[in-house]
């Protein structure tokens, strides 16, 4: 879009005239000076008792009926749209600095609303209240951390179903893989892991777990051979 | 057979998004408004869409204003507990600041603060 005036010269700081400035100018070139209605189209009809959304589309559609051509209140609506119309159209016409790291940034966003899991409903079923699967995982996670030796690698948490399959509130299960330090009876662990695990989801979320399933995918080195081999 | 969407004016629906982000965010444990993707790409992109408010949207169905919030919560605090609270205060000054009666909360937490 060509910025410059009459003279060649770019106008200063790419000024838009205000909307007072357009309204002068269109008032100016109307017949008849009307008061400018500011009718929201989401609110009451115009003081004529028409609708103002029926009144844009019909205008848009090139459907105005002999009412909406000749009254003042329709028409001042009319013009005061097209004022809006016109310094929309103005400023999106206007060059735009995209950042380069944009399109990195809306993707990690999009990434990071994608990996919410599932939701867990929270309380009673009239509350209303849910938990990213994510959120809760991030919980349970650190609380096993917590257990010497023990490394978190993932949890998973399905949610309580009722007979149609949709999640309702009640008892969730609970899916985790974890390292374990080698040498550590694992029963024992398993069963240390899951009481920390309810524990957590009862005093730090709310959520009652029914089942810990608890997957040993790694064995780490025990604490005294890991100093050893340093 | 459902009746169809009751509209609110454009007034009312931002006022009630407002103030249920102002009063999700006065209780002990919500550290944050968690923004959806929409609001959040705005938000990196420069700017907020006027008339919304991050982490809070509002429909109405059936004569009833819904309103979603999301936040993130603070680790100090049962997250149960944080979201009954929101729920309460968001549902109590939504009905007290618009008038609507038929008000339901809805609440997502996204973050438990570890």
């Amino acid at each position: 879009m060509d910025m410059t005036n009459e003279a060649g010269d770019a106008p200063d700081a790419l000024r838009l005239p205000s909307a007072a400035e357009l309204l002068a100018t269109t008032r100016h070139a109307s017949a008849e000076p009307a008061e400018p209605v500011s009718a929201d189209p989401d609110s009451d009809p115009l003081p004529c008792g028409r609708d103002p959304e029926a009144v844009l589309e019909h205008a848009a559609a090139g459907e105005s009926d002999e009412h909406e051509r000749s009254c003042p209140e329709c028409q001042a609506l009319l013009r005061d749209h097209s004022v809006l119309d016109q310094v929309t159209r103005e400023w999106a016409e206007l060059p735009v600095p995209v950042p380069d790291d944009l399109g990195t940034r809306v993707m990690r966003l999009v990434r990071a609303e994608l990996h919410t899991g599932r939701l867990l409903p929270l309380g009673e079923p009239d509350e209303q209240l849910t938990l990213t699967e994510t959120a809760a995982a991030r919980t349970l996670r650190a609380a096993v951390d917590a257990e010497p030796g023990v490394q978190a690698r993932s949890c998973r948490i399905r949610p309580y179903e009722n007979r149609a399959g949709a999640a309702v509130p009640g008892p969730v299960t609970v899916r985790l893989s974890v390292g374990v330090p080698y040498g550590e009876p694992i029963h024992a662990l398993a069963d240390r892991l899951r009481e920390r695990v309810r524990r957590a989801a009862s005093e730090r979320l709310g959520l009652e777990v029914a089942k810990v399933d608890v997957d040993v995918v790694g064995l780490e080195p025990a604490a005294g051979n890991r100093e050893a081999n340093r | 057979m459902r009746q169809p969407a009751t509209r609110i004016s454009r007034e009312t629906s931002v006022l009630a998004r407002t103030t249920a982000g102002s009063a999700a965010l006065a209780v002990p444990g919500v550290v944050d408004l968690q923004p959806g993707l929409l609001d959040a790409v705005a938000q990196i992109s420069g700017g907020l869409i006027p008339g919304r408010v991050p982490g809070v949207t509002t429909r109405v169905l059936d004569e009833v204003l819904h309103v979603d919030v999301q936040f993130r919560a603070a680790a100090d605090r049962r997250v149960l507990d944080v979201a009954r609270e929101v729920r309460a205060a968001v549902t109590a000054e939504v009905r007290r600041q618009t008038g609507h009666k038929r008000v339901v909360v809805h609440v997502l937490v996204t973050d438990a603060g570890v």
